[in-house]
């Protein structure tokens, strides 16, 4: 009996440690797509500063999840993003709105399908 | 490089833990379940072993969930019977009192090929010898022949033979088994005087040293390299 109530408990820790998991990477998705909000709106009120500042900020919380995102997530994914971040850097450097809006957009649909990858859905699950 | 030979043993020891913690049912034959899990486990831990993008939890996780789940089945089905048949089914009598359930062979799927084959298997060349034959739920084919046709035994024949005594090992390659020595009631000065006796003066020039409750000895030296 000792060692089913241990393969229950092991179970439910495990379910447990995926809701973390998921609220932790939906916490992660929603602050780097504000900031990336920010920075799309700073860029179009012409203020590349402000909007390079911003993209400074997403760039290092991503970087700064590196332990939690290369142990959860696909390495594919974590190299397509930052191929993306830095594609972005680019567009607004150039300080052009309209064709950065492009690459924010790439950005944002990446960083909001690595949530709801982890989120179980009737799509996520088949 | 070095991630995949780190993985690789990450993996493996998991499975060794895993495998063991499972008991001795999974190494022996399989219920249905167990084959599922056995074969599950093996393709999903090496999974981050192809491709070092996958993370290592992506191959863990599965691991340790399948062994919670059979771990959990497994002690569910000792405890209810009903839950037993559903999982594992029931065993199904091939041949009664020397009768071919052809119905049964067909349930089973089960041609009568494979049936004359799985008796051969257990030196059984004629089926009209067999008074049962009956395929458990692991896949086994049991057989029980008529009394007039099973081999002869001492009671049968009316001789009655000293009980058996287990032997147990004391000296494994050159190794003394403490425990076990103790169990049959001795100890290392009775071992030295006996090894004394073989021309030996030390245990690590035995292979091997067995004693069994009626004192038989069974003694090998150890071989020269």
């Amino acid at each position: 009996m000792k060692r089913e109530i241990c393969a229950a408990a092991l179970l439910l820790l495990l379910i447990a440690a995926s809701l973390l998991s998921l609220n932790h990477v939906e916490n992660l998705t929603d602050e780097l797509l504000l900031l990336l909000s920010q920075s799309e709106s700073a860029l179009e009120k012409q203020n590349n500063e402000l909007a390079l500042e911003y993209w400074s900020k997403a760039f290092e919380l991503w970087e700064n999840s590196y332990s939690y995102t290369h142990i959860f997530i696909r390495h594919q994914e974590i190299d397509s993003t930052a191929e993306d971040f830095y594609s972005l850097k680019e567009t607004i450097l150039q300080g052009e709105a309209k064709s950065a809006a492009a690459a924010y957009g790439q950005l944002s649909y990446r960083l909001e399908c690595i949530a709801l990858m982890e989120k179980p859905s009737l799509g996520s699950v088949f | 490089m070095a991630i995949v030979i780190v993985r690789t043993l990450i993996v493996y020891l998991t499975l060794l833990v895993i495998m063991r913690l499972m008991g001795k049912r999974q190494l022996g034959e399989m219920e249905l379940s167990e084959f599922i899990v056995a074969a599950l486990i093996a393709d999903m831990a090496a999974h981050p072993l192809q491709d070092i993008g996958i993370p290592m939890i992506n191959g863990l996780v599965p691991v340790l969930v399948l062994f919670c789940c059979e771990v959990l089945i497994s002690g569910l089905s000792m405890k209810s019977i009903a839950l037993r048949s559903l999982l594992f089914g029931r065993p199904s009598i091939l041949i009664e009192k020397g009768r071919i359930r052809q119905n049964e062979l067909r349930k089973n799927r089960f041609t009568l090929d494979e049936l004359m084959q799985q008796l051969r298997n257990q030196s059984v060349t004629d089926i009209s010898q067999v008074e049962y034959a009956i395929l458990e739920t692991d896949g086994r084919l049991n057989v029980l022949l008529y009394p007039d046709k099973q081999p002869m035994s001492p009671s049968v024949l009316g001789i009655s033979l000293p009980c058996g005594a287990y032997p147990v090992l004391v000296i494994n390659n050159g190794r003394v088994l403490g425990q076990n020595l103790r169990l049959m009631g001795k100890n290392e000065r009775w071992l030295a005087s006996e090894l004394k006796k073989r021309g030996c003066t030390s245990a690590r020039s035995v292979f091997c040293m067995s004693l069994d409750r009626e004192g038989r000895i069974y003694f090998a030296p150890m071989e020269d390299k």
